[in-house]
């Protein structure tokens, strides 16, 4: 089903949108899914070059700002057909997958480094 | 800097992940199938889909002209016909239903007990088997009030804060593992943070269950105040832009 959506732009000519929740919910899904993978992948990354403390932290965020530079290039450095706005690809759930993180880089770094 | 025993890697640390990850899996299958079980009623269901098509009316009442809007609108808010306004059958009042209805109980507590009991019996499961065991060391600092949290069942004064037991373990892999859940199942899976926040707010209101009366109300508020505009007419001013 799809939705129609007002908004005012900017310069206050008022813009007319069809979304369709289901659509934007799917891809919403992907994306959280998404950073799952990537904050495992890189979670055993960093745990595999030992890094540590605040290194590692700062990687996460590295590692999360390529996966939504990869999304951006993938979606043509538009938005509009996938997602609901810029926030949504660049913040959302980024400190959803944070435990998923630190999980595997502990789990990786304990196996490698530790025992 | 303390040595561990990779045996302690093979057969304490890896293994309770392991079981983790399984257990998720059939915490996740359990919960489907008893709630694949229960038929929602027919009361439900039409109160439900009441309030859709209401809310179908507000998200698309520019397709429809003035006329046509009021008398939906009508059918919904009219002072003595209006469906909004009819007795609610009691049993869609979870007041009245907890009195009258024991099912929803018994719902609830079974709910309940397919997300705690697995939670409860691995906990105490690592608690019995793994106590006392020095896991790993989680790389990044803490301060050191996190020792006592970290390390129980570990009573060394010494001993580094990153160093943590297998209860701390436990509970890492409790949170972290909610994603790959999530990735397995393909769909969303019990979030254990959101359930120990229901618990938190158990005493609010009845958890689950239909509101009808206080959903009725609020979908008749919105829709009285809602601003009707009719958008048709200006179609062909906006395809010609």
């Amino acid at each position: 089903m799809a939705r129609l959506v007002a908004s005012k732009r900017e310069d206050g000519t008022i813009e007319k949108e069809l979304f369709s929740p289901e659509s934007l919910k799917q891809n919403a899904v992907s994306l959280t899914n998404g950073r799952t993978i990537i904050a495992i992948a890189g979670g055993i990354t960093s745990g595999i070059l030992g890094l540590t403390g605040l290194q590692g932290g700062l990687c996460y965020f590295v590692y999360m700002l390529l996966f939504t530079l990869t999304l951006v290039l993938k979606l043509g450095w538009k938005y509009e057909p996938y997602f609901a706005s810029w926030n949504q690809i660049c913040v959302d759930g980024i400190f959803g997958s944070i435990t998923t993180y630190i999980l595997f880089w502990t789990l990786a770094y304990n196996s490698v480094h530790v025992f | 800097m303390l040595m561990l025993d990779p045996n302690v890697r093979n057969w304490v640390m890896i293994p309770i992940t392991f079981a983790m990850l399984l257990i998720g899996v059939l915490r996740h299958l359990v919960s489907k199938l008893m709630r694949g079980s229960s038929t929602p009623k027919i009361k439900t269901i039409q109160a439900k889909q009441l309030i859709q098509r209401s809310q179908y009316l507000r998200a698309h009442s520019g397709f429809l002209n003035r006329a046509a809007f009021n008398q939906r609108k009508e059918f919904f808010c009219e002072k003595e016909k209006g469906a909004f306004l009819q007795k609610v059958d009691p049993s869609l009042n979870p007041q009245q239903a907890m009195m009258s209805d024991p099912s929803m109980l018994s719902d609830m507590l079974t709910k309940n007990l397919t997300m705690i009991v697995p939670q409860f019996v691995t906990g105490a499961w690592v608690n019995f088997f793994f106590s006392g065991f020095v896991v790993a060391k989680v790389p990044f600092p803490l301060t050191q009030k996190f020792k006592l949290m970290l390390q129980r069942g570990v009573d060394l004064s010494s001993l580094d804060v990153t160093y943590i037991s297998s209860l701390s373990w436990y509970f890492l892999n409790l949170f972290g593992m909610q994603g790959l859940l999530q990735l397995i199942m393909g769909e969303k899976t019990f979030d254990d943070t959101q359930v120990m926040q229901q618990q938190m707010s158990m005493g609010a209101g009845p958890a689950g269950g239909l509101d009808a009366p206080n959903l009725f109300k609020a979908e008749k508020d919105q829709l009285e105040m809602m601003q009707h505009t009719y958008r048709v007419d200006k179609f062909v001013e906006l395809a010609a832009k």
